[in-house]
């Protein structure tokens, strides 16, 4: 009785660190797709996505296949799409405002098709594997410099047969994360989070200072859309670090660091 | 699970750093906000089998910033920055690496990571990263694709620093080989070799359109990209992971994907 106890506990406390719907997590058919929420911007900003091919990567030769990327904007409403065939191991989209239809900021998910003839070719080798598509987002200020790349994202949404918007993605209990990173007082900062859930999720941000933590903002974002929160070298008075709090299991978001000649992006 | 952290020395003028803070990375609110640890700092000589002690360092505010540039590493001479607690002995010397500590108060998923900052003149670049524990005690093979690779071109250059750190007991160091090849043709462009507990520094030659492919048949390891130019311009990101390629069966999947690309390869 107390085995059975105790391991209700513990199943409880791995439902609540969860950051996927368990059970359709466990039966999410093979062949599936499923895209990582990725963030754009262009307020001042050139946006690149790298686009791998997953079947292409497995096999170690080009396959033919169809790039399917479809934009939101900040709110999360769909702003536009856009088709792209390709057969190399990765194809780099170039996002811009007509493919965006004048959004700045917003998501995007990636996914992929593969015509039937291959599906068919490949069909015991894709008997029990689902590829998922977590990719690289690449931002530049400028077009003297490269792009600054970023891995993946938080996400988990796939679209079902009738072509609806699924997530996978779940919230739980309320969470802190705190990147290993140290505001500096002569830089700026803006966090851009992304929300792969069919929910409304509210983030609270804190500055910690060397003992005391002091609530700087709250937003609420609602499903699929983004959020950016900056935080201005003039609003920073020492060295400090950042929190925040949100239902996300892995509330992990973009953060760009900056100064007037150089920037900087990463994945926290 | 836990994690080391690393330094290294890449050259050309690229500085690196670290930020650790005492705050747990992730955690459910109602736990434990911080934990007090120190990091040990270890390297081992290209000729060596031995880790050596650099450094010992303790929380005096709530962030630690390590930097390369402190320790006097050779080119591709990695320094292994290792979380433990306050009252670990850290003996000058070791065979075999002292197991980290884990930096979580609960379940929460996230690894256990450190901001890792390169840095050349004023301009910067930097990751979120860590090298687990569990993945310095296995041996295994490496595969990585050139998504970060393409905006290679006559005005930027692009180096493949590639991380390994074993930290059982060695008997003594074998050389191996890190190479890259066209990924269409699979014929070599370029091989450099490294040891046990090193980073492996290849520079990637200038390629256009041709998508080209690293692979190790010695060793894990994790692969940072660095780009950059005289202008001002630095990029710092690693791959993931084959395995993240796939959603179910993720490793099924780069056992696959690995047997596919390796087993055509010398």
């Amino acid at each position: 009785m107390r085995n059975l106890f105790r391991k209700l506990v513990n199943f409880k406390s791995l439902l609540n660190a969860s950051p996927f719907s368990l059970i359709n997590s466990k039966f999410i058919k093979a062949g599936e797709d499923v895209s990582d929420f990725f963030a754009f911007r262009l307020d001042g900003f050139e946006t690149i996505f790298v686009a791998e091919n997953n079947l292409a990567l497995l096999i170690g030769r080009h396959i033919e296949c169809t790039h399917l990327f479809n934009f939101f904007s900040v709110d999360g409403v769909p702003c536009g799409s856009i088709v792209v065939e390709d057969d190399k191991f990765s194809y780099r989209l170039e996002i811009n405002e007509s493919i965006t239809n004048g959004r700045e900021v917003g998501g995007f998910t990636h996914h992929i098709e593969y015509p039937d003839m291959v599906l068919d070719k490949y069909s015991e080798l894709l008997s029990d594997i689902s590829f998922q598509h977590r990719g690289y987002t690449g931002f530049r200020r400028s077009k003297d410099f490269g792009y600054s790349y970023m891995h993946g994202n938080f996400g988990g949404l796939y679209y079902d047969k009738k072509n609806r918007l699924k997530s996978l993605a779940r919230l739980r209990v309320k969470h802190i994360y705190t990147p290993q990173l140290v505001i500096k007082s002569d830089y700026g900062y803006d966090f851009l989070f992304s929300n792969p859930t069919n929910q409304s999720v509210t983030i609270k941000f804190f500055v910690i200072n060397r003992n005391s933590s002091k609530a700087v903002e709250k937003a609420l974002l609602m499903p699929y859309s983004t959020y950016k929160m900056t935080l201005s070298s003039s609003s920073i008075s020492n060295d400090c670090n950042i929190s925040w709090e949100t239902n996300f299991p892995i509330g992990r978001c973009i953060i760009f660091e900056y100064n007037s000649d150089f920037f900087d992006v990463f994945h926290s | 699970m836990s994690d080391y952290i690393f330094l290294v020395n890449v050259g050309e003028g690229i500085k690196n750093s670290i930020n650790l803070t005492k705050f747990i990375p992730n955690r459910k609110k109602s736990s434990r906000v911080e934990i007090d640890f120190k990091v040990g700092i270890y390297t081992q000589e290209f000729d060596s089998i031995q880790w050596v002690k650099l450094d010992e360092v303790e929380f005096t505010d709530n962030n630690i910033i390590l930097n390369s540039s402190d320790y006097n590493l050779d080119i591709g001479q990695l320094a292994v920055v290792i979380p433990c607690e306050i009252d670990f002995l850290l003996l000058d010397e070791y065979d075999e690496l002292p197991e980290p500590i884990s930096r979580k108060s609960d379940i929460t998923p996230v690894n256990e990571r450190a901001a890792i900052y390169f840095y050349k003149e004023k301009s910067f670049s930097s990751y979120q990263g860590e090298f687990p524990y569990q993945m310095s005690r296995i041996k295994g093979t490496f595969i990585a694709f050139d998504s970060l690779m393409h905006c290679t071109n006559k005005n930027i250059n692009t180096k493949i620093v590639f991380i390994n750190i074993h930290s059982k007991r060695l008997l003594k160091k074998q050389i191996f080989y890190l190479n890259i090849n066209n990924s269409n043709s699979k014929e070599r462009i370029v091989s450099n070799k490294y040891v046990h507990n090193s980073a492996c520094i290849v520079d990637i030659p200038i390629h256009n359109d041709l998508e080209i492919f690293a692979y190790s048949k010695d060793s894990l390891g994790i692969p940072i990209f660095i780009s950059y130019n005289n202008l001002g311009y630095l990029s710092v990101e690693h791959t993931h992971p084959p395995s993240e390629l796939f959603w179910n069966n993720k490793f099924k999947g780069q056992q696959l994907l690995k047997q596919n690309w390796l087993s055509k390869l010398p």
